[in-house]
């Protein structure tokens, strides 16, 4: 029977592979176990014991042994050194150069649960047509460059997720901040919770808490700009972000956010309540 | 894997002989059925993951100790783990600079990951008048640096949070109010350590052009109470920590860590640490 954890380390441990260019032969050699055992694995039909999701864990640079709590993980650092020379072979039409590259999986991950929830037909030909894997979205800290970013936003455009319709969705952050939900979900200031989103963030964007429920403001640090002018749909999603944060914990019962520029360029004010 | 699976069911029975509970109430424990978790039993096969982590954060450990064939669950009403308790002499500002290194460099679930491992919770830190001994702030370097592939620098580091942790605190306000960051550093090593570090007898044995020379020696009493020999007392992890919080008291002045090193080691079998900061940089009279 096909448990949930089973699932979630399934698309872990596939997306591993696959980030690494391996076959499942020599995968299974690294981890000391047989080919059929990795293939049960990824099938999600059968749970690895206890040691060799540590050697898993140990072998391929992932630190938080409790990511399949949360359908995501993040690899080292290092594991991304190569991007730029080799690409990545989760996405090997598009070049991560370091100008090239606007934020992490993390920022688009509640989005991608939300396609894949509702828009999956769809979702999955545009990944085809792309040549993205479905496994880029699981390594949370998987750099996306600004062509990945464009296509992405362009597609959500194309199923009616708009600028303005992107403030309605209902976006679950379970998977994109993982363990840290339950950490924001207790934390009893915003200050707290505001300083949470900003370390688990990288779009260049900083969220200011006011110190007045209701609002907040947006600084746009200068490496920033070219992430989110693409398009009004993904800055107005960037800036929204701990709006979103905030409506998933269901801690806050929102009028339509509304977003001010305050001063050109740089600093905008989002009130929304 | 047959030793792994052993050692994971004795952990196991270990658990049900000290919370005193059977096996069903273990399986709700665990989230799963008494059926399904005697298969597994019957044939001593690792449960699922999430039932592992389920009952490992039902009890506040961290899930991979169910391989350590030396795990101990941590007495409930007691905040420390046995092995910690024993010859408890440092406060918890050294490992308020640890646990707060890791929440903002490696995040929130590396943290807890951190407790989780040495079943610690949030109150620890906040509670100044807990104990430990020595031996859970050289574990917590020792598995960090294990964890994360950390450097001395990443060491120093962590000492140099410091600053940030007791700026606004009676202390901190007090190294600030120093006339000079020489000043801060005598009366920091002299009047301070003895609050927070009974393990260690700190002295200034020299300052000379700006150089000043910290002895750190362990005392023989605590030695003889924790059973060992001076050698053993430390780890390169922490006295890299120490370093940083030495290095970190021109912060409280300059906003500036000073330049630090490491002259002598008793774990290189010396009768005492020594450090020297370089102040030259600094305006430090």
């Amino acid at each position: 029977m096909e448990k949930a954890s089973n699932k979630s380390i399934a698309a872990l441990v596939k997306a591993t592979r696959k980030f690494h260019r391996l076959q499942q032969t020599e995968f299974s050699a690294i981890l000391g176990v047989t080919q059929g055992t990795i293939s049960k694995i990824e099938a999600a039909s059968m749970g690895p014991e206890l040691g060799l999701w540590f050697k898993f864990l140990r072998a391929f640079n992932i630190q938080d042994p409790y990511c399949f709590t949360y359908y995501g993980l993040e690899f080292d650092q290092s594991s991304f050194a190569n991007l730029e020379s080799d690409g990545s072979a989760l996405a090997p039409n598009f070049n991560f150069t370091k100008d090239n590259i606007v934020f992490t999986v993390r920022t688009i991950r509640p989005l991608f649960d939300f396609i894949t929830k509702n828009h999956s037909k769809a979702f999955d030909l545009f990944l085809k047509e792309n040549k993205i894997s479905k496994e880029f979205f699981f390594i949370l800290n998987h750099p996306v460059t600004s062509e990945i970013a464009h296509k992405f936003f362009i597609f959500l455009e194309e199923n009616k997720i708009t600028a303005k319709s992107v403030a309605l969705l209902d976006l679950n952050f379970e998977y994109a901040l993982g363990r840290h939900m339950k950490d924001i979900s207790s934390s009893e200031s915003s200050d707290e919770l505001f300083t949470i989103i900003n370390n688990n963030t990288d779009s260049g964007l900083e969220y200011e808490f006011s110190g007045i429920k209701g609002e907040y403001f947006i600084n746009l640090k200068n490496h920033a700009k070219s992430s989110i002018s693409h398009s009004e749909l993904i800055m107005n999603y960037n800036f929204l972000y701990p709006y979103h944060v905030m409506k998933s914990l269901k801690s806050l019962k929102a009028k339509t956010p509304k977003i001010q520029e305050v001063k050109k360029d740089s600093r905008w004010h989002v009130t929304y309540a | 894997m047959l030793n792994e699976s052993k050692i994971f069911w004795d952990n196991l029975e270990r658990i049900k002989d000290y919370k005193l509970i059977d096996d069903e109430k273990l399986c709700a424990l665990l989230g799963m059925s008494l059926p399904e978790f005697r298969r597994f039993k019957k044939v001593r096969a690792f449960l699922p993951l999430d039932a592992i982590y389920q009952l490992a954060e039902n009890y506040n450990f961290h899930f991979e100790d169910l391989l350590n064939s030396n795990f101990v669950l941590k007495e409930d009403a007691l905040p420390l783990m046995e092995k910690y308790r024993k010859a408890s002499y440092s406060g918890v500002l050294p490992l308020r600079n640890i646990v707060n290194y890791v929440e903002v460099n490696k995040g929130l679930r590396a943290k807890t990951n951190l407790l989780r491992k040495f079943q610690l919770t949030d109150d620890f830190f906040m509670t100044d008048g807990y104990k430990t001994n020595i031996h859970l702030i050289t574990d917590m370097n020792q598995f960090l640096g294990r964890t994360y592939n950390l450097k001395q620098e990443d060491f120093i580091n962590m000492g140099r949070r410091s600053p940030f942790l007791l700026g606004a605190s009676k202390l901190g306000q007090k190294l600030s109010q120093q006339k000079t960051i020489l000043e801060t550093v005598t009366y920091f090593i002299e009047e301070c350590t003895k609050l927070f570090d009974h393990n260690n007898k700190y002295t200034v044995e020299s300052i000379r052009n700006g150089f000043v020379t910290i002895a750190d020696t362990p005392h023989n009493d605590v030695l003889i109470e924790l059973g060992i020999r001076r050698h053993q007392f430390s780890n390169p992890e922490t006295c890299f920590t120490k370093m940083g919080v030495i290095s970190s008291l021109s912060y409280f002045k300059q906003k500036k860590h000073a330049p630090i090193s490491k002259i002598s080691s008793i774990l290189q079998g010396d009768p005492a640490n020594r450090y020297v900061i370089d102040l030259n940089g600094l305006n430090f009279k």
